[in-house]
């Protein structure tokens, strides 16, 4: 019974963590100001939980890590070259993968 | 006396052909879905697709320790379907596993997830143009994938929910398939190969070409760079000091920011 009841208190902090602005604000129009902080939340968010998971083992493990920075550095410059998500994912893998085998 | 129009002279050419004689009420438009809300659906689906292979070991993994600990079954699988988020239940099932109270597992569970509060915020701007009933369940939906995929998907509301619905409701099949075979099979399943650079490698994809403007590019360099300085905050704390210095610092880039 104490399972069955953490998952869904636990569940319902979940939905509440990931709802908390968007049911506050529901459709009201925000100020400008606001609306300029908002505008970069989202590059800002994604690139941190990007620069998470690379570093989950460490940041030393991470620059240490040849086929991982090469991968990165290489997906980071086709994407802004071709500006498509397929081509900077597939070069990222494509660079790791074979620096993987062969360092 | 009133003349009969067919309804389907009201959708487009290539729309007429699915549309059933039971249609041919002069309703036709509202009983169908719209080709275009069709097609962002299953973009959705389609994009969500490499996002869910690397996903699947960690669904598995997740079954397998439901089933090796000493929460039920029944109950460690329905995590997937009311907490709907990979960390946070493997940390409640660890935790209450090894013997810890509710309130150690829930608060514990709620830590690891604390980063979807930035999520939300980032997304206000999209759900404040969509109707009531889908700003109340799409936060349900909102898992790490689902926030890379539709932050960086641009497109009309109608279509951008249905964007995000085929996307998040794609990975909530899955996870719940997955984590259900991992609690049944358990041990018989096979060690995978290493596909833990996927995850940062898809969402490094998403991020960089959608970094036209300068404030956006600033606060990601800034925001990946403040995380990894404070990569040694457990669970994942950095990402929202990283998610908030580079909401500042794009915030300070932004023509008029000094008004």
């Amino acid at each position: 019974m104490t399972a069955w009841f953490v998952f869904a208190a636990a569940g319902l902090g979940t939905y509440l963590s990931r709802g908390v602005f968007i049911l506050l604000v529901g459709d009201r129009v925000l100020s400008s100001k606001v609306e300029r902080v908002v505008a970069n939340i989202g590059p800002a968010v994604l690139a941190a939980l990007t620069a998470s998971l690379l570093t989950t083992d460490g940041l030393g493990a991470f620059l240490g890590s040849i086929p991982e920075v090469a991968a990165v550095v290489a997906g980071v410059i086709v994407g802004l070259w071709r500006r498509t998500f397929v081509t900077s994912f597939l070069v990222a893998i494509v660079v790791w993968a074979g620096l993987s085998v062969v360092v | 006396m009133k003349r009969f129009t067919d309804p389907r002279n009201d959708l487009p050419e290539s729309d007429r052909r699915d549309v059933s004689a039971t249609d041919l009420t002069g309703t036709a438009k509202m009983r169908r879905m719209p080709a275009e809300v069709r097609r962002s659906a299953l973009a959705g689906m389609r994009d969500m697709a490499p996002l869910l292979v690397p996903a699947i070991p960690f669904a598995l993994v997740l079954g397998v320790a439901i089933a090796d600990s000493s929460v039920p079954n029944l109950a460690g699988w329905f995590s997937s379907s009311l907490m709907f988020g990979g960390a946070s239940q493997l940390t409640a099932v660890t935790l209450l596993g090894e013997g810890a109270g509710a309130a150690a597992a829930i608060v514990g569970a709620l830590t690891v997830n604390a980063r979807h509060v930035m999520y939300s915020a980032a997304l206000i701007g999209r759900f404040r143009t969509q109707p009531r009933w889908f700003r109340r369940l799409g936060p349900y939906l909102l898992l790490d994938q689902v926030f890379a995929l539709v932050s960086t998907h641009d497109s009309p509301p109608r279509s951008w929910r249905a964007y995000y619905l085929g996307a998040g409701l794609s990975a909530w099949v899955m996870w719940q398939l997955f984590v259900g075979a991992g609690v049944l099979f358990g041990p018989s399943i096979p060690a995978g190969i290493d596909v833990s650079f996927a995850v940062p490698a898809l969402f490094l994809g998403l991020l960089v070409p959608s970094l036209v403007r300068r404030p956006a590019a600033v606060a990601a360099v800034v925001g990946a760079g403040v995380t990894a300085a404070c990569w040694q905050i457990p669970n994942r704390g950095g990402m929202l000091i990283g998610g908030l210095a580079g909401m500042v610092a794009g915030y300070f880039t932004e023509p008029g920011a000094d008004e």
